[in-house]
C-alpha cells in the first residue's frame, strides 16, 4: 500500500498543558495541527544531530526545512495552507501582524527566559537540563544562554544599561499584547472561526509566557489580566492538542488530591495547632513551677490552720 | 483607561509616563533641530530613509523645525548609531517611533481620530515596514559585497580621515552584519531579500487599495514612514535598479509617493 510521506519533526517534550516548552518547535506543531497534515513526532529532545543546534528539526521527503517560510511552502504544495480563505486584505494584514509579532515578543520571551537572573537559574536551566541527557545536559544550556544574551545585547546595542533594555523590551511587548487583544475580541481566532498563521505564531510566543512557571514576571502577571488572549490560549490547546491538555488536566487533578489526601491523613498529634497548644502547655508548667522555686507564690498553711482553731 | 492604568501599576511604563509628564502638554519648542549626516556625501540608504520618514511626519503635523547635517550626527545621538534625532526644547528624541511619540505628546497626533481597528492597522502595518524594508536596505548597503565596496565604503568613511575611514567602515559593517545574522537574515540571498520586499510591497499595496492615503483622506504615521522608505529606495542610485524596479511594479504605491512628494515637498519651491 502506498504511504504518503510524513512530516518529520525533532522537537522539545512538552509541559504545563503545551505540547513542547520551546516557541520555535510550538510554532511548527501548531502549524501542523492547524492545517491537519502528515505528521510524525518525535519528542527527541536531543539537538546533537540538528545543523544549527536547534530543536525543532523539520523534514518532509529527506529534505529538511529550515525555517518558516520553507516549510510554508512545502505545506503549499501539498495543498494544506491554513490561509485559504483569507481575502488580499487579510493576508497582508496577517504579514504584517506576524512581523509585528515576531519583532517585539521574540526578545521579550528571551529576556524573561534568560535574562532575568533568578529565572534563567531556577527555571529556563534547570528545564533544558532535565530535558537534556547526560553530556549534553551540561553543554546546551548555556549555548542558549549566551545565544539568547547576544541577540538581545545585538538588537539593543543603543541602551546601556540591562535595565533600560528590560524597560524597552517590555513596553513593546505589553503595547503589542494590549493591541492583540483588543483585535481578537471575542472571536474565537484572529481571523473568524478558523485559526491561521497568524494564530499559529501568536500561540508559540505567548502560550509559554503564560503557562511557565516562572516567578515575579511583569508579562506574565500582565498577561493574565488579558482575558480574551487567557481563553484563547486556552481554547487552542483543547481543541488542537487534546493529548497534553488531558495530561496536564490529570495531572493537575492528581497533585490536588494528592494534597488534599495528605491534608485528610495528617493525624491530630501532628497538626500545628496541637503541637502549639502543647508547647504553651509545657512553658506554663515550667514557669510555674520555677516561680514556686524561687518563692514567688507560696502555699501557707495557716488559712487551715486558723480554720481549725 | 483602565488599562493604562493597570500599565502603570505595573510599572513598566512608568518611565515613558514620566517622560510624557515632565514634558507635559504645551508648545511644540521653537528652534527645534532635526540632526542628520550630509545629504549628499555621507549619507547612507537606511538611514535616508528614516530621516525622510521623520521629516515627512514633522511636515504632515505642521511641526516647526531646521535640518542641520552634521558629520557625527550619529555619535552626538542620544541613542547611539540611531539617527535622525531632535534636540526639542531641553530633550533629545531620535528615531522615528519616539519622535512620533513625542509629538504626541505635546498633543500633535495623525492617528488620533483612528478608531481601534484602524489604530491595530497602523500598528502592525508600521512594524512591517520597520522590520522588513529597513532590514532589506540594510542588507543592501552593508551586506551585499558589490554595493558596499563601491557605494557604501567611499561614503562612509568621506567624512573621516585616512586610518579612520578604514576603521569605522570595518566597525560599523561588522555591527550591522551581527545585526541581520540574530534576525537571520544574514544567510539570505539577495533573491530572497528581493523576495521579501516584494511581499511587503504586496501587502502594501493590497492595504492601500485605490485610497488616497492609507486612512482614507487623511495622512497617518504610516504614510509617513512608508513615503520615507519607498521614495528613498526609488531615488538611490545604487549598483542596478531591481530593488527600485520591484517597488516600481507597484502602480498605487508609486502614485503615493508622488502624491505626498507634490503636496508636502514641492510647495517650497513655488
Amino acid at each position: 500500500m502506498f504511504k504518503p510521506p510524513l512530516l518529520e519533526v525533532e522537537s522539545w517534550k512538552g509541559d504545563w498543558g503545551l505540547p513542547s516548552i520551546d516557541y520555535k518547535c510550538l510554532e511548527v506543531l501548531a502549524f501542523a495541527r492547524f492545517t491537519n497534515a502528515p505528521i510524525n513526532i518525535n519528542h527527541s529532545n536531543n539537538p546533537f544531530k540538528s545543523v544549527t543546534g536547534h530543536l525543532p528539526v523539520v523534514s518532509y521527503n529527506k529534505r529538511l526545512l529550515m525555517d518558516r517560510d520553507g516549510l510554508i511552502d512545502c505545506l503549499d504544495k501539498l495543498n494544506l495552507s491554513p490561509d485559504c480563505g483569507l481575502t488580499n486584505l487579510q493576508l497582508a494584514e496577517e504579514h504584517a501582524a506576524i512581523s509585528m509579532i515576531d519583532a517585539q515578543l521574540e526578545p521579550a520571551l528571551l529576556f524573561s527566559w534568560w535574562m532575568d537572573e533568578s529565572n534563567c537559574l531556577n527555571f529556563t536551566k534547570p528545564l533544558y537540563r532535565n530535558a537534556l541527557k547526560f553530556p549534553f545536559n551540561w553543554y546546551y544550556p548555556n549555548v542558549y544562554e549566551k545565544e539568547a544574551k547576544h541577540k538581545i545585547y545585538t538588537l539593543y546595542n543603543h541602551l546601556e544599561s540591562d535595565n533600560d533594555i528590560m524597560t524597552e523590551i517590555y513596553a513593546e511587548a505589553i503595547k503589542c499584547m494590549n493591541s492583540l487583544e483588543g483585535r481578537l475580541g471575542n472571536n474565537f481566532y484572529f481571523f473568524g472561526s478558523h485559526p491561521t498563521l497568524l494564530d499559529a505564531v501568536a500561540y508559540s510566543y505567548l502560550g509559554p509566557l503564560l503557562k511557565a512557571p516562572i516567578n515575579g514576571n511583569k508579562l506574565q502577571a500582565h498577561l493574565k489580566t488579558c482575558k480574551n488572549l487567557c481563553i484563547w490560549i486556552d481554547r487552542i490547546t483543547r481543541e488542537y492538542f487534546k493529548i497534553d491538555w488531558q495530561a496536564h488536566k490529570c495531572n493537575e487533578k492528581k497533585i490536588l488530591e494528592e494534597s488534599r489526601q495528605q491534608m485528610n491523613v495528617v493525624p491530630w498529634y501532628k497538626k500545628e495547632e496541637t503541637k502549639n497548644i502543647l508547647i504553651g502547655l509545657v512553658t506554663m508548667v515550667t514557669m510555674v513551677i520555677y516561680s514556686f522555686k524561687i518563692g514567688l507564690i507560696s502555699v501557707s498553711d495557716t488559712s487551715d490552720e486558723e480554720d481549725e482553731d | 483607561m483602565s488599562k493604562m492604568t493597570d500599565l502603570q501599576t505595573s510599572g513598566i511604563l512608568a518611565k515613558e509616563c514620566l517622560r510624557t509628564q515632565i514634558c507635559g502638554e504645551g508648545e511644540w519648542p521653537k528652534n527645534t533641530v532635526l540632526y542628520q549626516p550630509y545629504e549628499t556625501e555621507q549619507i547612507l540608504l537606511p538611514d535616508n530613509s528614516k530621516c525622510l520618514s521623520v521629516k515627512t511626519f514633522l511636515k504632515m503635523a505642521d511641526l516647526e523645525f531646521i535640518v542641520e547635517a552634521r558629520e557625527n550626527a550619529e555619535y552626538m545621538s542620544p541613542h547611539r548609531g540611531k539617527v535622525p534625532f531632535i534636540k526639542a526644547g531641553q530633550f533629545l528624541v531620535a528615531d522615528f517611533e519616539p519622535i512620533v511619540n513625542f509629538a504626541q505628546s505635546k498633543g500633535y497626533s495623525l492617528s488620533s481620530n483612528l478608531d481601534e481597528h484602524q489604530k491595530w492597522d497602523l500598528r502592525v502595518y508600521m512594524a512591517l515596514v520597520n522590520n522588513v524594508l529597513l532590514n532589506a536596505e540594510i542588507y543592501v548597503t552593508w551586506k551585499h559585497e558589490p554595493t558596499y565596496n563601491d557605494l557604501t565604503k567611499p561614503r562612509y568613511g568621506s567624512v573621516y580621515s585616512f586610518p579612520l575611514n578604514h576603521w569605522a567602515t570595518y566597525y560599523k559593517r561588522c555591527e550591522m552584519l551581527s545585526h541581520l545574522d540574530v534576525l537571520d537574515w544574514k544567510k539570505k540571498s539577495l533573491d530572497e531579500v528581493f523576495k521579501e520586499v516584494e511581499k511587503i510591497c504586496e501587502s502594501l499595496s493590497n492595504f492601500l487599495g485605490d485610497k488616497k492615503y492609507f486612512f482614507n483622506e487623511k495622512p497617518t504615521e504610516l504614510d509617513a514612514l512608508v513615503f520615507g522608505h519607498l521614495f528613498s529606495i526609488i531615488t538611490t542610485p545604487l549598483l542596478n535598479n531591481r530593488f527600485a524596479a520591484i517597488i516600481r511594479a507597484y502602480d498605487n504605491l508609486v502614485q503615493l509617493c508622488v502624491r505626498i512628494e507634490t503636496e508636502f515637498y514641492q510647495s517650497r519651491f513655488l
